[in-house]
């Protein structure tokens, strides 16, 4: 069975939209037969203290993840740029994550219309300038990590707020385990920005300090909605 | 960078002016109103708008974190005692201080006032802690309201009968625009921090278990007080003839309300600071975004009391005089249930309540369908309340059906649906039905010459009523659309052979061969 199957490269794409957009991320990625995907929410950060202070520099963010055969890519962000503009400013943030495994089903339903692609129009994934840094603290520090990272020259992030599950420490209460809350920060950066960011961020908000941060960072394929390198064009 | 603040103000607008065009349409056709009764409308519009944006904004960087914050304090704590107590106390200051308490203590003169409003406190706050005590002894939700709603009625049967309409108003009336938002939040935190199945299900229903306090508090007061006779604060319509006169009646009731939203606020903001001195939960950013965000929450809600109070008020009365007056009074009834459709997106807790849906059913549950939801059972409740004021039914042919409809549902539906529908009830009844939909059916109950405390209250009651039923009709169909979705996808899952591809080991496996060969990207950290 699976030798039989054609095995293509399957990508995650994230997009990151203003909230209440998501609905349209979908109804575009379901106009190229890409039907799988998941939504959840996030907000973004805060441009300056001053509007954070006012309570009005957090933009509510739809995270939206789709899994995408790489052959699709460019139909995608074509499809993006095309129905809504996604490179103006403040619109949203697409970028993808090469992945390293996945259920045949899913693969299956992916695979549905694929047609064997020649060898020239196969990406080269070495060829990636960003990178996604992800940072999972204590709830509260996203401030620090991103003060931290903005000294280093990172931009911006998307704050997801979580909880810790399956720790063995989980306190119980009445036979209901009782979870810390977490926060999780991602941030997009050029590869060559990444160690220094990396660096101020495990200074200030790393595991040795109050906000206890894992900080882990993965290469990203294709970017599209940041101004300056894209990807894609 | 801004967009928050003006999404907030767009959402605002978009909710005060359906109601605002159904009352220039009628003033204009078949009511006419002084244009003096319809400057004072106007600009009460543009002030609810204002404040209803601004009170929206303060609800989520204030109001929430800190509901939230401290129930999740509470719940880590693992101290029964205290989350139950801490629960109690939070429900009585919480509850003595909502303005609307004091005007209902006003309008029942053979009860003290002080009497009163601490009953009332205290109802609110054994059964906050009753709530929170229902979600971790994981007690089911219907039947805590199968309990308490057939005490309510049993009581029902020994208060004088003037009396009824007032009491199950109370429960709407005192789950108010401080309340609501403080107690929902209280719940989802709880929720937020378990990791058990049940937990989502669980962020609802608080709300809908502390409105049954007040309505017990004040049916026991009555049948120990046996009053004869409940009085209501007349309304007094301010005669305006210019544009000065309008201003006026405003800049003199900015101060009143300044003063019932700071004396309202005052003991969230003490429980709050006690609470970071002893958690010390907030870090100093979120502090100062706190009290920025209560600050919001204060100048909004002013703005927005003022707005209705002495904009919306006398017009409300004004049309329900008239329209009653009219041969054809039984268009109060379609009327009615137009303005109940379009009025319930101007009441500020609803999107409140709304996002606290969407957020923690992670979308599942959006926004539009909860407003249609509500919208339908405002309707009906409108439709029903004006049927009952010019025919003078007695409310328990409508209450008993609609309680009975309500719990009978909450067997067959989702439990988050039942949290949800029972909290709706008091998100629904709140400022805008007090200053608007109340006096329109006082005025049309003094025009048909009905007994107004019998017929004219219990609007709120109703009010508080029909979402619980519409709320949950919905959540039915919703979730048997779901299911079948579902239902296909599995359906088709288990006719393939379902198993996991690892590209790095397909690759090794068959180096060269696949065209799409997978690499990871080297270490470039250096």
């Amino acid at each position: 069975m699976k030798k039989e199957q054609p095995l293509m490269s399957i990508k995650l794409v994230a997009t990151i939209v203003n909230r209440g957009h998501g609905e349209e991320i979908a109804r575009i990625c379901n106009k190229l037969d890409l039907n799988v995907h998941f939504l959840f929410f996030g907000h973004g950060t805060a441009n300056s203290e001053i509007l954070d202070y006012l309570g009005i520099g957090e933009a509510e963010k739809d995270i939206v993840i789709t899994l995408a055969p790489s052959h699709k890519i460019p139909q995608l962000f074509k499809a993006f740029l095309t129905d809504m503009d996604i490179r103006k400013p403040g619109k949203g943030i697409v970028f993808t994550v090469p992945i390293t495994g996945i259920n045949s089903f899913i693969m299956q339903l992916l695979a549905a219309d694929y047609e064997k692609i020649g060898e020239g129009e196969v990406m080269d994934m070495d060829n990636t300038k960003y990178e996604l840094i992800l940072v999972v603290v204590n709830r509260g520090y996203s401030d620090v990590v991103m003060d931290a990272a903005k000294s280093a020259g990172a931009r911006g992030g998307t704050v997801i707020e979580a909880r810790g599950i399956g720790y063995e420490e989980a306190e119980k209460f009445l036979g209901v385990s009782i979870q810390a809350e977490k926060t999780i920060v991602a941030i997009l950066c050029k590869k060559e920005e990444k160690h220094n960011i990396m660096l101020a961020i495990n200074k200030e908000a790393g595991l040795k300090t109050q906000a206890r941060g894992v900080l882990i960072s993965m290469p990203v394929s294709d970017i599209l909605g940041i101004n300056g390198l894209e990807s894609i064009d | 960078m801004k967009k928050s603040l003006v999404e907030k103000i767009n959402e605002a607008l978009s909710s005060v002016l359906p109601i605002t065009i159904i009352v220039l349409l009628l003033s204009i056709t078949i009511v006419d109103m002084p244009i003096g009764t319809t400057l004072l409308f106007l600009t009460g519009a543009v002030l609810l708008i204002i404040g209803m944006g601004l009170f929206a904004l303060g609800a989520d960087v204030a109001m929430i974190p800190i509901g939230e914050g401290i129930s999740i304090q509470l719940t880590k704590s693992k101290k029964i005692l205290l989350l139950t107590v801490a629960s109690f106390i939070l429900g009585v200051i919480i509850t003595i201080a909502e303005p609307d308490l004091q005007v209902l203590a006003h309008q029942v003169p053979s009860i003290p006032d002080p009497v009163l409003i601490w009953t009332v406190g205290i109802g609110v706050g054994i059964f906050l802690a009753i709530a929170a005590l229902r979600i971790l002894f994981k007690i089911d939700l219907s039947l805590v309201f199968i309990l308490f709603y057939t005490l309510v009625f049993v009581l029902a049967i020994f208060v004088p009968k003037d009396f009824i309409a007032m009491a199950f108003d109370s429960g709407g009336v005192t789950t108010g625009p401080i309340t609501v938002p403080f107690i929902m939040a209280f719940g989802v935190g709880m929720a937020l921090i378990r990791s058990d199945k049940d937990s989502q299900d669980d962020s609802f229903g608080l709300v809908g278990i502390c409105s049954i306090g007040p309505i017990l508090a004040i049916l026991i007061l009555g049948i120990w007080y046996n009053p004869t006779n409940a009085d209501y604060a007349a309304i007094s319509v301010p005669d305006v003839f210019t544009t000065r006169d309008v201003a006026i009646e405003f800049i003199k009731g900015l101060p009143i309300y300044t003063k019932e939203v700071c004396l309202a606020i005052l003991p969230i903001i003490l429980f709050f600071l006690i609470f970071q001195v002893l958690s010390k939960r907030f870090t100093r950013r979120e502090i100062i975004k706190v009290f920025v965000g209560l600050l919001y929450t204060i100048v909004g809600l002013v703005l927005f009391l003022t707005g209705v109070n002495v904009g919306f008020l006398p017009a409300g009365h004004y049309i329900g005089k008239v329209l009653a007056e009219k041969p054809y009074n039984w268009i109060l009834i379609p009327l009615g249930m137009i303005i109940g459709y379009f009025i319930i997106t101007a009441e500020p807790a609803v999107h409140v309540l709304n996002k606290q849906v969407e957020e923690v059913s992670k979308g599942a549950i959006p926004k539009k369908i909860m407003m249609i939801s509500l919208s339908i059972g405002m309707s009906i409740s409108l439709g029903l309340a004006m049927t009952r004021v010019l025919t003078g039914i007695s409310i328990f042919y409508f209450l008993i059906p609609g309680y009975i409809l309500a719990i009978a549902l909450s067997f067959i539906v989702p439990k988050i649906f039942t949290g949800i529908a029972f909290d709706s009830g008091g998100v629904a009844s709140g400022p805008m039905t007090a200053t608007f939909l109340l006096p329109l059916a006082i005025g049309a109950c003094e025009s048909v010459g009905g007994n107004i405390m019998r017929d004219a209250f219990g609007i709120v009651a109703m009010v508080a009523m029909t979402p619980l039923i519409t709320i949950q009709v919905m959540g039915f169909i919703y979730s048997r659309k779901i299911k079948e979705q579902t239902e296909i996808i599995s359906g088709e899952v288990f006719l393939v052979e379902d198993e996991i591809i690892d590209y790095e080991e397909v690759a090794e496996d068959e180096k060269g061969t696949t065209p799409n060969e997978y690499k990871i990207s080297g270490d470039n950290s250096k």
